[in-house]
């Protein structure tokens, strides 16, 4: 095992996020929702974040987008690199320039993403319209090809129709037709089908998956559905409270978790099929105690008050991000026993 | 033994009209919840109901305590019909029959202490002593998990998931025989959500009661129940023994539903079925068969034709389901 180098490589990856820390001001005083976070999106690929409510996976995304309701959000710490450029410190007028052109998003529920009072063209149109200058019927021509990308049946039709005149999958159909109708680089996609029926959710995500590999765009997915994860993804990252716990690619993270968090996600799901399975009906696994708050800067694992492999060591110091297989990283004191722990687990011994 | 009985159960929403529709006297339009569905549940049991949103699953749900009246059919508990009631006789069976709704964050009255949440019910049914009272109501939250210590909190001071073990307390108080879940966990995250199912399990085997348990989850559902029900549109379109059911699903729709769950493992490649374009408007629904529109193998017949809820094959208890094409 050794300490991971994480800054400065030779192939620079499209986006770089460096030790990024973000905070928020409440009235119940300060909270740190990312506390020194580094991850990497190449060129091309499917990144996922994903952890539970309040584990800071979205407010990573909206820091990304420099979209954070400032001054009670704000970037504290660290650097967001977009092809080598430093978004943390971009004015407001340049930041503009990078989203929906070089890095679009989209949100969990479309009815509050989507302008209300304007027709689908308008709205497709106008990203075009600020990024790449078209005119008039080039503009119309650009909404009805983005419109067919995303399969959005009768599109020429519903050019002129309204969101509340469409279903929620239609409306996240129109959320990604504006997100890609400038060919960004990077898709940041916030919880996309969370919202959404299951055989929805499953038409929008063989959207995506077809459009991120025909357009060679990267994708960053922030979910909490672990099965997302393994139909999307090629790398996943888990966070909790704010950090990076894990790191990997999807199937040695799923397969051989090497966190006691990641283990613990795992085991919390009924898997489908399980009544198939001889023998009575095993209990869920369940991890004890809720999600803390963080307010500073950690100094010990955050995990440690509900993990079963919790020491005093790990209530003393914060476990570094250690290499525990080819590119897959774990940041936990006792990384070599989680194994063991996960075989008990599923023991249903623990 | 049959606790619940629901035959042949509609209910139907008036759509209001707007005025212009009124001028040109456009027909008064209704929208079909639930069209006509009949299940029984059995003492001590769970039933699992599953579906999409708008499917009518929650309708069913709410109909069982009143919370909606039945359009048409007869809802049985226990030999008394709920369906037909006075208001004032149904309250003698409240009792035995609650309910938990989804939202932990709506369905406590945020002015109320836990003590005072929990122990409404018991009070409108005649435990009038407050020692009694504080006493059952603090077994209670310690049957949950709480502290008893916590009872003179209020609902802001807990988490969503002990927000809804206070939800379950406040339904187990007065001994139900039937508590009726509408997505209990779906707003949980899944650390939490694993606590309240194993909870729910262990009141199950302590209790007997019997869970209607409803939600879109169908691998919670799998976990937690005896029977499942599939519905679409208003409809049920399969009910079968969960082992039958999730080992061989006969209608399309459960085939595509389940097809549909992304599983968190790399290994598993199955083939999806994707199914085509949105629900259809429960207010004019398909003629025939309601999935036929989006049903990969639907025929001529399908649209003629309403294919009845019918017995096949099963590889343990009772499996039917309602497709022309099912063997």
């Amino acid at each position: 095992m050794s300490l991971i180098q994480i800054s400065g490589r030779a192939d620079m990856a499209l986006l770089e996020i460096e030790t990024l820390s973000t905070a928020f001001t409440s009235r119940q005083g300060e909270v740190l929702a990312v506390d020194r976070l580094s991850l990497q999106v190449e060129r091309g690929e499917t990144l996922a974040i994903v952890g539970e409510s309040g584990c800071g996976k979205s407010v990573t995304a909206l820091s990304t987008m420099r979209l954070l309701p400032e001054p009670h959000g704000r970037i504290t710490g660290g650097h967001i690199r977009f092809e080598g450029r430093d978004l943390a410190g971009l004015s407001e007028a340049e930041m503009r320039k990078v989203r929906g052109r070089d890095i679009a998003m989209i949100f969990q529920e479309p009815m509050t993403s989507l302008n209300p009072a304007l027709t689908i063209q308008r709205q497709i149109g106008e990203t075009v319209r600020l990024h790449m200058r078209l005119n008039k019927s080039d503009v119309r021509a650009r909404s009805l090809e983005m419109l067919e990308l995303v399969q959005f049946p009768e599109a020429e039709r519903r050019l002129t129709q309204y969101p509340h005149e469409l279903s929620g999958g239609m409306r996240q159909r129109v959320m990604i037709a504006i997100a890609l109708a400038c060919d960004p680089k990077l898709l940041i996609a916030d919880e996309p089908t969370t919202a959404l029926d299951v055989t929805i959710q499953a038409q929008i995500l063989e959207i995506l998956r077809d459009l991120s590999a025909r357009l060679g765009m990267a994708t960053l997915l922030i979910t909490h559905d672990l099965g997302v994860v393994a139909e999307m993804a090629a790398r996943v990252v888990v966070m909790y409270a704010g950090r990076m716990v894990e790191q990997g690619a999807v199937a040695d993270v799923l397969r051989h978790p090497r966190h006691p968090y990641t283990v613990g996600l795992l085991a919390a799901v009924p898997k489908l099929g399980s009544s198939l399975n001889e023998g009575p009906r095993q209990s869920l696994a369940e991890i004890p105690g809720t999600v803390p708050l963080v307010r500073s800067a950690q100094t010990s694992c955050a995990f440690a008050p509900r993990c079963p492999l919790a020491v005093d060591q790990c209530r003393r110091e914060l476990p570094p991000a250690v290499e525990v297989g080819p590119s897959h990283v774990s940041a936990c004191w006792r990384t070599k026993d989680v194994p063991a722990m996960a075989a008990k687990l599923r023991e249903g011994a623990l | 033994m049959t606790l619940l009985q629901i035959q042949d159960l509609k209910k139907h929403f008036p759509v209001r009209r707007s005025a212009m529709e009124w001028l040109k006297r456009a027909p008064a339009q209704s929208v079909h919840a639930v069209d006509g569905i009949s299940l029984d549940i059995a003492a001590g049991e769970t039933l699992g109901l599953v579906g999409e949103s708008g499917c009518g699953k929650s309708t069913v749900g709410r109909s069982i305590v009143r919370l909606e009246d039945a359009t048409a059919g007869t809802i049985n508990l226990n030999g008394a019909p709920i369906t037909t009631l006075s208001r004032g006789a149904f309250r003698s069976l409240r009792k035995d029959v609650q309910f938990v709704f989804q939202d932990p964050f709506a369905s406590l009255n945020p002015r109320m202490t836990v003590a005072q949440a929990v122990g409404e019910p018991l009070l409108n049914f005649g435990m009038t002593d407050p020692v009694e009272r504080r006493a059952r109501v603090a077994e209670l939250i310690e049957r949950v998990g709480l502290r008893p210590d916590q009872i003179d909190r209020f609902p802001h001071e807990f988490s969503g998931g002990q927000r809804q073990r206070i939800g379950i307390a406040r339904a187990l108080g007065l001994n139900p025989k039937l508590i009726v879940l509408d997505e209990p966990v779906s707003a949980l995250d899944v650390s939490v959500q694993a606590q309240v199912i194993n909870l729910l399990i262990r009141l199950q085997q302590e209790f007997g009661i019997a869970y209607l348990f409803i939600a879109h989850d169908l691998a919670v559902v799998e976990h937690i129940s005896d029977r499942v029900a599939v519905m679409y549109l208003g409809k049920i379109v399969e009910i079968a023994e969960k082992r039958s059911l999730f080992a061989r699903p006969r209608h399309p729709y459960t085939q595509a539903l389940l097809s549909a769950v992304p599983v968190a493992d790399t290994d598993v490649r199955r083939d999806k079925i994707i199914l085509k374009g949105d629900l259809p408007s429960p207010i004019n629904p398909p003629s025939g068969c309601r999935f036929r529109t989006r049903c990969p193998i639907a025929q001529s017949i399908c649209a003629k034709e309403e294919p009845p809820l019918r017995p096949v094959s099963a590889a343990v208890g009772t499996h039917s389901t309602a497709c022309h094409f099912a063997e």
